[in-house]
């Protein structure tokens, strides 16, 4: 037959699912017809889709009702006989296929709780692999460690690494074969007026070496090229960047691209697909500093945005690198005259494993959710021996003949692995889909944005473990059914089945204890998302302090060639900047500030008051140090307490002052008289010069919206902090989003070589900050939704089998004379036992559950009454409905009918 | 033995008897979807011709392979004697049974 052949899929399901003398026939018919409508010139996309119809259709009606009870050809066959295994395997299939499409509505239901659990337990699993399990993309990655400092009790926890630091620990350390040191920014790229910001991250030119990955094309930086003055301006960039932005010229190397202003030459590109961490830099250049900057004075100047990156060599552990790292810090601190200082304050320099520093936010979250989804698993799991169980009782009578023909116990297992097998492969298949949207909705939520988060993808290895997740589930499922069905081997049941009115006592037990135990678990996951809840809500009640609404807010950087610091060029053109906004209709205030609240980037600093000796073994304490120009508490509405607000005025005044705000003010001078005070930055003992504190302002968060209070704020005037980083807040009378595009404009018509980015309204930032709380509540809830829903089946399924079974019973009392109602009051009773064990044990289980999940809770308490009897009170309703169905049903029961039904 | 045909072996034999000795499946599929504009599928026909033939009322043997059908045989059918019977019957039966029954369906 020439043009084209007929679909191999359904030609192969056919072959598989009919039996032999039919299977040659249908075949034949099916392919004969195909090619008429073919010659007939039917389009060939509509032959094939009447091919598959006709396919599935014959195999549908080949399992028709009518041959339920003909059981599969080797029933009868003798034990010893051993060849046609997969015959008789093809046959325990095929006959497994039809007992489960002859009962729709349970195998519908059995396959969308195996999709749904896997799917949920793939989805999450997937996450936790990229972000937990996958070893980073270095060579040896498990050797790759982090050293930061810390001063905990000067409350600042990590601050990074100093330059000296890194210079002075070069070489010197034998637990490290390599070390190097980064830093990220944000810096302006490109040629005048087409300027863009560009994630930058500036290296020590032993960084590749560290990490084990180089450049794929040129080489990595000099060590010339990291001392200012330089002469040498050069960069690396990454592949994408090389692709996109450059369009892949064959002449990379020797290119030039103008970073913040400077020209520089390329003299790398990195592999396709780098990436360090969760960075989004696209830019490489190298960590430059003066001489001067990596002396011992600098020490501990790091600022918490520098990071130290080691390799352990072969054989050195953690912990000797940390023993080292503590001598190695005690011998140079003994010439430091701060040394006491450090050491009131806590310094210590930590080294931990990269991977596990990286992902240590996140970490709790993940595990938690796994545990959930393998709840869920667990309760579908229950679901389903349940419904089979059921199942299995009322077939005791077709088991009963098959034994009479001589099957053996194998037999039994064989036929009930099939089809449990059956079952929970194909609802792993559909579980891969339920996987795959999950993982899709994870990455909606936000979950790109996690640490490691970027390379999620549901892939061949997630297929696997989902394939034989299912098969796993299989096995499990399948060993309390066999177990029932041998056990029921051993009693005549031949005979039985038809006298007893409650069936076996034993399966009964255990088929309400599962229901117990579905309630349980469900309490516990529906109590554990109320808590999520709860504390989610609690968390966006939190007040940040300032009035998010009408604020919109972008970032620039200021690049440093064009805007070098300590000139007034910068003042000058934020000044300018500010007045251009201003002039806008609807502006209602403006104003800049080096980092704003909530951005997710915010470090301490040391600043003191003039004169202030701390206690005896109490340290000095770090605090949130900012420069503004313009209207900018104006802008946030931050409340004035004391003073005088800061104005672009005091960017112009050789007198030094500054606000603080009131946490500062209240824990350096509780009794008040802050005015007039002066600060220090850096320590008391620097001769820095002093500001005068002319206001107080209210207290803002900074970090976080569950940020403790009293961690204390110092706004400086922006001359005498000159960061390159800006963000510029103006409030209108209209829509935020409205004035985004009005707000490009006038930083690009400020100076062409400004960017400005991440443009968005403050309600939006504010938002995006709580991304780690909303996401785990959102997914909490929609897992206790099917967790109801599994419980809610359960129950059902297990009251309505009951009363199924007990038909002649109430036929027989109602034909004596009972009422509906006692007979409805009897079947309720048994409901509302199972449902009070259930929340019984549910109510224990959450109380534990709180008690796990408190490192993530904010402001609810491990014992929370209301969620208890609230959780309660939802299960107890759904599960009242579910047990009002069957039993409704029974009402309807005809005496007569019941007592001959059989 | 019971004669008594269900409404989709009626189809079947009904096709059989109009078709002639040693119809194939295909053709009485097709037949029956002209007639009566219902698809059925090759695997119902041949489930119920086996039915069929298990009663009693239908032979069959194996005609010849053709490329067409990929190598595969057809199978062929033709009533035997009870099954003609079992289908004059059956049309006696329903003949009887609509005697005067479109009038009455009209003035409903």
């Amino acid at each position: 037959m020439s043009g084209p052949k007929s679909p191999r899929l359904p030609k192969l399901f056919v072959s598989l699912m009919l039996r032999d003398d039919m299977r040659e026939i249908v075949l034949g018919d099916l392919d004969e017809d195909y090619c008429a409508c073919i010659r007939r010139g039917m389009p060939v996309r509509l032959a094939q889709l009447r091919y598959w119809r006709a396919a599935v259709a014959s195999v549908m009606s080949s399992c028709s009702a009518r041959d339920a009870t003909a059981l599969p050809k080797n029933t009868h066959r003798k034990a010893s006989e051993k060849h046609r295994t997969y015959g008789g395997g093809m046959n325990e299939l095929r006959y497994a296929f039809r007992q489960l499409r002859n009962s729709p509505a349970f195998t519908i239901t059995a396959l969308a709780t195996v999709a749904i659990c896997l799917g949920a337990n793939l989805a999450i699993f997937a996450v936790i692999d990229s972000i937990l399990l996958r070893p980073l993309p270095f060579p040896e990655s498990n050797r790759l460690v982090t050293v930061f400092n810390t001063y905990p009790k000067a409350g600042v926890e990590r601050d990074g690494s100093s330059l000296t630091n890194y210079y002075e620990r070069r070489g010197h350390i034998p637990a490290f074969s390599s070390l190097s040191i980064v830093r990220e920014s944000t810096e302006v790229i490109g040629e005048i007026g087409s300027t863009q910001q560009e994630q930058v991250m500036r290296i020590s030119p032993d960084f590749f070496a560290t990490i084990g990955v180089g450049p794929a094309l040129g080489r990595s930086f000099h060590e010339v090229e990291t001392i200012t003055p330089i002469e040498n301006y050069a960069a690396i960039v990454t592949d994408t960047y090389w692709r996109q932005r450059l369009n892949s010229d064959p002449h990379v190397l020797g290119r030039q691209i103008r970073v913040n202003g400077q020209r520089r030459t390329i003299v790398g590109v990195l592999p396709p697909r780098f990436r360090f961490l969760s960075s989004e830099a696209s830019v490489f250049l190298p960590l430059t500093s003066r001489l001067a900057q990596r002396t011992s004075e600098q020490r501990h100047s790091g600022g918490g945005g520098t990071h130290m990156i080691a390799r352990l060599k072969p054989g050195a552990t953690v912990a000797e690198a940390q023993s080292q790292i503590d001598a190695h810090n005690a011998r140079l601190e003994k010439d430091n005259p701060q040394a006491n200082v450090m050491v009131e304050a806590g310094f210590r320099s930590l080294v931990v494993p990269l991977h596990a520093d990286h992902v240590r936010s996140i970490r709790p979250t993940l595990w938690l959710m796994q545990a959930g989804a393998l709840f869920l698993l667990i309760m579908g799991a229950v679901n389903l021996i349940n419904l089979l169980l059921i199942r299995a009782s009322s077939q005791m009578k077709e088991m009963a003949i098959r034994r009479s023909m001589g099957a053996s116990r194998r037999h039994v297992v064989s036929h009930v692995m099939v089809q449990t097998l059956l079952l929970t492969v194909v609802g792993g298949l559909f579980g891969l889909g339920v996987g795959a949207s999950g993982l899709r909705l994870f990455e909606v939520l936000g979950a790109d944005r996690l640490p490691l988060g970027a390379h999620m993808a549901f892939d061949g290895r997630l297929a696997v473990v989902g394939l034989a997740g299912s098969v796993l589930l299989g096995v499990i499922i399948a060993v309390p059914i066999a177990w029932f069905n041998l056990r029921s081997q051993q009693e005549n049941t031949l005979r039985s089945e038809s006298r007893t009115s409650t069936g076996n006592r034993t399966a009964q037990r255990l088929r309400h204890g599962f229901v117990v135990a579905q309630i349980t678990l469900a309490f516990i996951l529906l109590a554990g998302a109320a808590l999520l809840g709860l504390s989610l809500r609690n968390v966006m009640a939190v007040s940040p302090g300032f009035r998010a609404e009408h604020v919109i807010t972008g970032q620039f950087t200021l690049p440093y060639g064009r805007f070098p610091s300590g000139t007034s060029r910068r003042v000058a053109v934020l000044d300018r900047l500010l007045e251009l906004i201003r002039q806008q209709p609807g502006v209602v205030a403006a104003g800049t500030i080096t980092n704003a609240p909530l951005s997710g980037n915010n470090g301490k600093s040391a600043i003191t008051p003039k004169g202030y000796a701390p206690q005896r073994g109490e340290s000095l304490h770090g605090h949130y140090v900012y420069s503004i120009t313009g209207d900018y508490f104006t802008a946030m509405a931050i409340p004035l307490r004391e003073g005088r607000f800061l104005t672009s005025a005091d960017s112009h005044r050789p007198e030094r002052v500054g606000v603080v705000d009131e946490d500062f003010a209240r824990r350096y001078w509780p009794k008040g008289g802050a005015l007039g005070q002066h600060v220090l930055q850096g320590t008391d003992s620097d001769d820095a010069e002093p500001f005068m504190i002319v206001g107080v302002v209210g207290a803002v968060k900074q970090a976080e919206l569950t940020e403790p209070r009293g961690q204390g704020a110092v706004y400086l005037p922006y001359r005498y902090r000159e960061s390159a980083n800006i963000f510029v807040v103006t409030r209108t009378s209209q829509r935020p989003e409205a004035f985004a595009d009005s707000l490009r404009e006038l930083v690009r018509a400020t100076d062409p070589e400004l960017a400005i980015d991440d443009v968005r309204s403050m309600e939006t930032l504010i938002a995006e900050s709580l991304i780690g709380r909303r996401s785990p509540a959102v997914l909490a809830g929609v897992v206790a939704g099917v967790a109801l829903l599994l419980a809610a089946i359960g129950t059902y399924g297990v009251l309505s089998y009951t009363i199924a079974q007990r038909r002649r019973e109430i036929g027989i009392r109602m034909a004596l004379g009972a009422q509906m109602r006692q007979i409805r009051t009897q079947f309720l009773g048994l409901g509302l036992r199972v449902l009070a064990a259930g929340i019984l044990l549910g109510a224990m289980g959450a109380w534990g559950a709180g008690r796990a999940m408190q490192s993530i809770l904010f402001g609810v308490p491990t014992l929370h009454f209301a969620t208890l009897f609230g959780t309660a009170f939802v299960l107890a309703a759904v599960s009242f409905v579910a047990c009002l169905i069957p039993i409704r049903r029974a009402w309807r029961v005809d005496p007569m009918i019941a007592m001959r039904a059989e | 033995m019971r004669h008594h045909l269900g409404e989709f072996e009626q189809l079947l034999m009904m096709s059989l008897g109009q078709l002639g000795p040693d119809a194939s499946g295909l053709e009485m599929r097709e037949f029956i979807e002209r007639r009566t504009g219902r698809t059925i599928s090759p695997g119902a026909i041949y489930t119920a011709m086996q039915r069929l033939e298990h009663r009693g009322f239908v032979t069959s043997t194996f005609g010849e392979p053709s490329p067409q059908r990929g190598g595969k045989r057809k199978k062929l059918y033709r009533l035997s004697a009870d099954g003609v019977i079992a289908l004059q019957n059956m049309r006696t039966a329903l003949a009887r049974m609509a005697k005067g029954l479109n009038p009455k369906l009209s003035s409903q």
